[in-house]
């Protein structure tokens, strides 16, 4: 494209300046070539303000650069651009409906995992079945009004392992364990530490106190 | 359009499984001390040790315990801190962390001092540190590893040994002996920990050396090694004196009866159904250990 016709069209955008504009009019009065342009820029310009314009769908870009062929680029640019490129998303209430129902899945089964937590630690240990022994452990005090198990197995857990009372003032409590060595002590109405008198062994706590020690051996 | 809902769908899961990945006892840590009564920077200060603990590896479900149980007995924030500090410090030096989050666990649900506690872990920590030096030397020396998991108990064990003061030496020599008998590391564990029982009941250390050296060279295995505490905790609760029991077990390893009960010294243990351990008839305020029974129990 010549400077002429490059001023011309840059007329028409309306990009020049007073003199610049004065100047190719002149140029476009003296050369045919240049008036012919002229006009036919203006008639299509005419033709645009008066055409009917048809609505064009959002997807039209897409759409269009779907047909195209393919450019062959690098996956690195081809991951950067499926994880960074900017997309258009259509929505209606089918749609939003599906990704509710989706959303609301998701969050319950997640609640219902938690809150099965403690349960399913407890399959756990019955599925395995023999590697499991259930314990039973006593405790003699009869003007106790609550007692409780704590140990390592349970985090010394003072609610964790409430006992229950027999008739005669002997309180019991079942618990399944693993094979190992295990420290222990009984809790008397939620504050007296006290070590099991019949233990097999006991260890030093670290603070003072004797643990009972509880050894399971494996079959 | 199904490009689409198959992306919206995808980055549903996406977000959902980051979320699932963060521990949930995370925010049961933030809850419990946004909760407490600590000061501003208190708290902040123990969100940030105890996200540090959950950073580190070590499990988010102990430091919700230990957060829990601290700031509901009103422990003082620094103690909390200073506390898991210490089980941070042996998780970064490959130690066994378990014994110092049960030690963090066991003193809180006791109700011991929060100070007192921190003080007792860090001291755990500096004993599992020279332990886990003295394991490590005595498998260059030739003590079988036997497999990795028997390590951390292992270390516990002579921990716990250093924390009654039972000196290096006495541990060495009994690792030298394991290692030209070519027994296990799992096996020098129950003969250590047999030691620093009997040196807990009040027996001198040296006739404690003796008895579990001469265990040692009968073969005696684990389950007999457990044994021999058995007897000594049933001849303590049968009022013996130190004297008589040392002659008693030395006597009964001679004669090889050692396990085969009290001969009707009147433990009056038996078993309350079938597998086991049965209580019969402890009483409360008899003849427990260290005076246990109702209200015998001590108290911090």
């Amino acid at each position: 494209m010549d400077k002429d016709l490059l001023q011309l069209h840059r007329l028409i955008d309306g990009g020049l300046s007073p003199e610049d504009e004065k100047d190719i009019m002149q140029k476009i009065e003296a050369d045919p070539r240049l008036q012919r342009e002229f006009d036919g820029l203006v008639s299509a310009i005419d033709l645009l303000k008066t055409g009917e314009r048809l609505p064009v769908d959002a997807a039209f870009s897409s759409e269009v650069m779907k047909k195209l062929p393919a450019r062959k680029e690098p996956l690195g640019r081809r991951i950067s651009g499926f994880l960074f490129g900017e997309r258009v998303l259509r929505w209606n209430i089918a749609s939003f409906a599906a990704v509710s129902a989706v959303l609301l899945l998701v969050v319950v089964s997640g609640l219902f995992y938690q809150s099965s937590g403690k349960s399913s630690r407890v399959a756990d240990n019955v599925s395995q079945g023999s590697a499991v022994k259930t314990v039973a452990l006593s405790f003699h005090a009869p003007e106790a009004k609550a007692v409780s198990l704590a140990g390592d197995f349970n985090k010394w857990s003072v609610e964790a392992g409430a006992m229950k009372r027999n008739s005669n003032g002997t309180w019991t409590i079942e618990v399944p364990l693993k094979p190992g060595v295990y420290h222990y002590m009984f809790v008397v109405d939620g504050e007296g530490w006290v070590s099991d008198p019949r233990a097999e062994s006991y260890r030093d706590d670290g603070f003072g106190n004797k643990n009972a020690i509880l050894r399971i051996d494996s079959i | 359009m199904k490009k689409r809902m198959m992306l919206a769908i995808f980055g549903l899961f996406l977000v959902y499984g980051i979320s699932a990945a963060e521990p949930r006892d995370l925010g049961e840590i933030r809850t419990a001390i946004e909760k407490s009564s600590l000061p501003g920077e208190g708290k902040a200060a123990l969100f940030k040790r105890a996200s540090a603990a959950v950073g580190t590896g070590i499990p988010a479900a102990d430091v919700a315990v230990i957060i829990k149980r601290g700031v509901s007995k009103g422990s003082a924030g620094k103690a909390l801190e200073d506390a898991l500090g210490a089980a941070i410090t042996a998780k970064e030096k490959g130690l066994p962390v378990r014994p110092v989050l049960d030690r963090i666990e066991q003193g809180l649900a006791k109700g011991v001092p929060p100070e007192r506690i921190a003080a007792a872990t860090k001291q755990l920590v500096a004993k599992l540190s020279t332990a886990d030096a003295i394991v490590n030397n005595l498998g260059k020396g030739g003590l079988k590893a036997g497999e990795q998991s028997e390590k951390g108990p292992a270390v516990h064990t002579v921990a716990r040994a250093l924390e009654k003061s039972i000196p290096e030496d006495a541990i060495n020599k009994l690792g030298q002996k394991s290692i030209a008998q070519g027994a296990s590391l799992s096996r020098l564990s129950a003969t250590i920990d047999t030691m620093t029982f009997f040196v807990e009941m009040g027996m001198n250390l040296d006739r404690a050396s003796e008895l579990v050296m001469k265990a040692m060279n009968k073969g005696y295995s684990e389950g007999e090694m457990f044994m021999m505490q058995k007897e000594m905790s049933d001849m303590i609760r049968d009022k013996s004196n130190m004297n008589d029991i040392m002659k008693n077990m030395d006597m009964r390893m001679n004669s090889g009866t050692m396990g085969s009960g009290m001969g009707g010294k009147g433990m009056g243990g038996a078993p309350t159904s079938p597998g086991t351990h049965g209580m019969g008839g402890s009483g409360m305020g008899g003849s427990g250990m260290g005076g246990s029974g109702m209200g015998g129990g001590r108290r911090h």
